[in-house]
């Protein structure tokens, strides 16, 4: 397949985007322009993931050089670890125009061509193989989140939006700074400013103590990585940017977005900064730890159904980074695994409290109650991603954090086991969560005349819990997609 | 080439522009001659210009005109042709604007050109002065005291750039800056030293940035083109490129000193701009301020070695930082003419809404100036800064960088003024267009022009080596 198809290709959702500006539909046109783009977008994404014939490596889609910008360019490639990635963003799309079709806005446009846009980004982060292309793409993300946010979210929304873009434009200004510093001593050595992994580690920066080069630099990209992830303690934009995000926001940010932070700390910092990784891993493995231990005793104090699976979120990957800093071959599978499940499970809830919210218009954990009465089918849906989410048997998070939870414990014991307690407090916050809100009597008025989920709403409920149970049940399918790419990021 | 095929073409123009002067009296007929003289002059200019992009021209030693500088001259042409157009001819007073910025595009060829500081002054003065009566034309409340209060500062730098270049005589025997031999180093720096505080001023850099916030709020159509393309790419550029030159002159030890206070005057630019720009509520004076933290940015560029590369791809920072400047400020003026005439942030509540192309465009230019990615803010920023960091400026670029974190606060003032926020006035008047009404000329002027812009500022993001080349 020629450069320019690929191209064609991947500007395909921006496009899809300007779409929304210039024709004139109606409501119900505009959501199945949207429906059909978000199709073609996921059969576009598999095709281009089942383009390479090794996963394991890089295979290179497109470039385009900069010849006279310091011989920069836009270099679009796929691995196993992006592919199972760019295909997750792909079907999470599909979902969020799926699940969000009650959702009313005389912004129509507005809200879909951010959509497009974020998701258009969020690739674009996702196959960029050198850092400036990275870099752009990352930063092209915030734009469209902000205005979701910002114009589609709650009251607090301004408040919200701010601060999510303040912190993560400040963590991707460090790494601007590194990445600019890297680049220009790439030149003196390499002869080139164009970053790749491979020539990032080719520059062997210095390291002997935390104020040499080697140290600064990984910090710098840390930094916006942890923001992103959000790794404890630079998690508090997440829960005011959940919670007031609309349902679309919510499931790209927690589905893949904050994914991007690990995707990022998996491809440009672990296999670039060896000594500093080695170093710093403890610690980084603690602050992981402690985001276990405090996203879920938050979650347990909350009283918003959002801020549940916020904070949630904020545990779970505190997991996952402890996992990838354990650097063994068990942690760093079971991380990328448990990217996807998270990215499903929590994608699965934000669509559970939308449908919830459609029909209340609260969020509020006690305006429900009982609601599995009136509302059976819904109650089993949201059961079935709460099962995935506290990692029972045969649902995927289960494979994820068991083997996270292995391979942090193979490498440092003790941490294994805070891990492994703080994943016992999931299913006390979740399965709280659930009787809260679907089980016992009908104590609130308004919840006796609650309508079930519709076939429309049902089908994104139906598409996830099909994943949960195929990847529960046979991990492998989708382990063999990424695994020989993990294992060239450790080697 | 004959240095008389450039000679001539001026005089053509120059021709054009008195016959512009001597028509306007004449009623509305003469305003339309001075109109039409004034376009002509210069787009004649600008297609000798075209056809001699690749060319060279000197006067003996005087004055001297390379392919970069054609290229320079030749953007600021099709922008005065712009501006003028946008101008229109309605009123004597939009005649005489145009005319006066198309006076200043004659100053900035000599400017430019100049390689010896006597042309030098005599172009930066007739910039200087007719900038100063431009603005006191402007149809803006306290334009009149703005272009006052810069007349009196604009006067006390003259006079300081004058001792600047007495000193500078004094220690080489020479007024050509472009070869020359220092004779007396601590003369020659103190006459350096002063220069760059000219230059400071002209750029508006703190701490002689205390005319700019005035003369920001006072920019309306009339003076649009001039304030950024000419006083901010032409003078900024051609001061740059000649103080980097005198800089390296410098006796070693004496240049860190300059360097020094170049580094120390770059980052207090930086916070200084970006942590005042917060506290305003104006958003041309925003714009004021972000100018201010962009000339630290830039004002770096002094501490770097003399390399061709550097002064082309300074010429690349300023051009698109004045192309996104004047699409934002442009804009925002037509967001301000909608709500009463009034610069508040009421103006641009909902303006995406009101009109989505202006909205979507300013929210454009203003990420722009915010140095986000794929928009040629971002690929300027880049370029400098990896230039500050090759030459081992590391510390001060990653706090100058950093700095810009501060500046984010208030660009993002923008979108949220423009897509998140509901508009309590009934603007009549932009609704009419953005619902689809036939649009005024002066709308579909002021549109033409803004798309151009971005497009720019969009081209300049995603394929800056097209620009480079």
């Amino acid at each position: 397949m020629t450069d320019q198809i690929v191209l064609l290709q991947f500007f395909a959702p921006l496009v899809w985007a300007i779409g929304f500006f210039v024709f004139r539909f109606d409501s119900l046109k505009f959501k199945v322009y949207a429906l059909v783009g978000s199709l073609l977008f996921l059969v576009n994404t598999l095709r281009l993931v089942y383009l390479p014939t090794d996963l394991g490596q890089i295979t290179i889609l497109a470039k385009y050089t900069l010849p006279n910008f310091f011989g920069l360019s836009y270099t679009l490639g796929i691995d196993g670890l992006s592919a199972i990635l760019v295909i997750l963003n792909a079907l999470l799309l599909l979902i969020v125009v799926l699940a969000t079709w009650d959702f009313e806005t005389p912004k129509q446009k507005l809200y879909y061509s951010s959509i497009f846009v974020l998701i258009w980004a969020v690739n674009g982060s996702l196959l960029a193989i050198n850092l400036f292309a990275f870099f752009i793409f990352w930063e092209a993300m915030l734009i469209p989140l902000f205005v979701l946010v910002g114009v589609f979210g709650g009251k607090n929304r301004k408040y919200a939006s701010y601060k999510f873009f303040i912190y993560t434009a400040a963590g991707s200004m460090l790494m601007l700074a590194a990445m600019i510093y890297m680049s220009s001593l790439s030149y003196k050595i390499n002869e080139t400013y164009d970053l790749t992994a491979q020539t990032m580690k080719q520059l062997n920066l210095n390291f002997d103590g935390f104020f040499s080069a080697q140290s600064l630099v990984f910090w710098a990209f840390c930094a916006a990585f942890f923001i992103k992830v959000p790794v404890f303690p630079f998690h508090s934009w997440l829960p005011d940017a959940h919670v007031e995000a609309p349902t679309a926001g919510s499931i790209i940010l927690a589905g893949v977005l904050l994914k991007l932070g690990i995707y990022g700390l998996l491809r440009f910092v672990i296999p670039v900064f060896p000594q500093a990784v080695m170093a710093y891993r403890e610690c980084i493995m603690i602050l992981g730890a402690a985001g276990i231990i405090y996203g879920s005793l938050t979650a347990l104090a909350q009283k918003d159904i959002k801020k549940v699976v916020a904070f949630s979120s904020i545990g779970h990957m505190g997991l996952i980074v402890a996992g990838i800093f354990a650097l063994n071959e068990q942690a760093l599978k079971g991380a990328v695994f448990q990217l996807i499940a998270h990215g499903i499970t929590t994608g699965g809830l934000f669509v559970a409290v939308h449908c919830l919210y459609m029909r209340r218009h609260t969020k509020e954990i006690s305006a429900y109650g009982g609601v599995a009465k009136t509302m059976p089918l819904f109650a089993v849906c949201f059961f079935m991603m709460i099962l995935g989410s506290m990692a029972v048997p045969l649902t995927n998070g289960f494979v994820g954090e068991f083997l996270l939870i292995f391979g942090v414990y193979k490498s440092i014991p003790v941490l294994g086991i805070v891990c492994a307690s703080g994943v016992i407090l999931a299913p006390l916050y979740l399965l709280t969560l659930f009787q809260k809100t679907m089980l016992g009597q009908i104590t609130v008025e308004e919840n006796k005349s609650l309508k079930d989920i519709s076939w429309l709403e049902l089908t994104p409920f139906v598409i996830l819990a099909i994943i949960i149970l195929i990847h529960g049940v046979y991990p492998q399918s989708l382990m063999d997609v990424y695994s020989k790419a993990i294992m060239s990021i450790l080697t | 080439m004959d240095k008389y095929n450039f000679i001539r073409p001026i005089l053509i123009f120059v021709a054009f522009q008195c016959l512009s002067i001597l028509a306007v009296p004449f009623a509305s007929k003469g305003k339309k001659i001075a109109y039409g003289a004034n376009i002509l002059g210069t787009l004649f200019l600008a297609v000798f210009f075209a056809m001699n992009l690749n060319s060279e021209f000197y006067l003996t030693d005087l004055f001297y005109l390379d392919a970069t500088k054609i290229k320079v001259l030749f953007v600021v042409s099709l922008f005065n042709i712009l501006i003028s157009v946008l101008n229109g001819h309605k009123r004597a007073k939009d005649v005489w604007a145009s005319m006066l910025s198309t006076f200043m595009y004659l100053g900035s060829i000599f400017l430019i050109g100049s390689t010896e500081f006597v042309t030098f002054f005599v172009a930066l003065e007739m910039i200087s002065l007719m900038n100063y009566a431009q603005i006191s034309l402007s149809d803006l409340p306290n334009s009149k005291e703005a272009a006052i209060k810069y007349y009196i500062q604009g006067s006390i730098f003259t006079a300081i750039f004058l001792l600047s270049l007495a000193l500078f005589f004094g220690s080489t025997g020479d007024f050509n800056f472009m070869d020359f031999t220092v004779r007396h180093q601590q003369l020659y720096v103190f006459s350096v030293a002063l220069m760059f505080t000219v230059l400071c001023f002209k750029i508006g850099a703190f701490p002689f940035q205390a005319w700019m916030p005035d003369v920001y709020s006072s920019v309306d159509k009339g003076n649009l083109a001039s304030n950024f393309l000419i006083t901010k790419l032409v003078v900024g550029y051609s001061f740059l490129t000649v103080l980097l030159r005198l800089i390296n002159e410098a006796d070693p030890s004496y240049q860190q000193f300059i360097i020094y206070g170049v580094l120390t005057i770059s980052v207090l630019n930086a916070f200084y701009g970006n942590i005042v720009g917060l506290a305003q509520s104006q958003f041309k004076r925003v714009i004021a301020y972000s100018s201010m933290a962009h000339a630290g940015y830039m004002i770096m560029t002094l501490a770097l070695q003399v390399n061709e590369g550097y002064e082309s791809q300074l010429l690349f920072y300023l051009t698109f930082y004045s192309v996104t400047a004047t699409g934002a400020i442009l804009l925002i003026n037509r967001f301000i003419e909608n709500a009463n005439g009034e610069d508040t942030y009421e103006a641009l509540k909902g303006g995406f809404y009101k009109d989505p192309l202006s909205g979507a465009l300013l929210c454009l230019f203003g990420l722009g100036l915010a140095g986000m990615p794929l928009t040629a803010g971002f690929s300027t920023k880049y370029l400098l800064f990896t230039n500050y960091f090759r030459e081992g400026l590391n510390l001060e670029a990653t706090v100058v960088l950093l700095s810009s974190i501060i500046g984010l606060g208030y660009y993002i003032r923008f979108i949220v003024a423009l897509f998140m926020e509901e508009s309590t006035s009934s603007d009549a008047k932009v609704l009419a267009t953005a619902s689809g009404q036939a649009l005024s000329i002066s709308d579909f002027k002021a549109k033409f022009m803004a798309i151009l812009l971005a497009a720019l500022v969009v081209a300049g993001g995603i394929a800056p080596s097209l620009f480079l080349k």
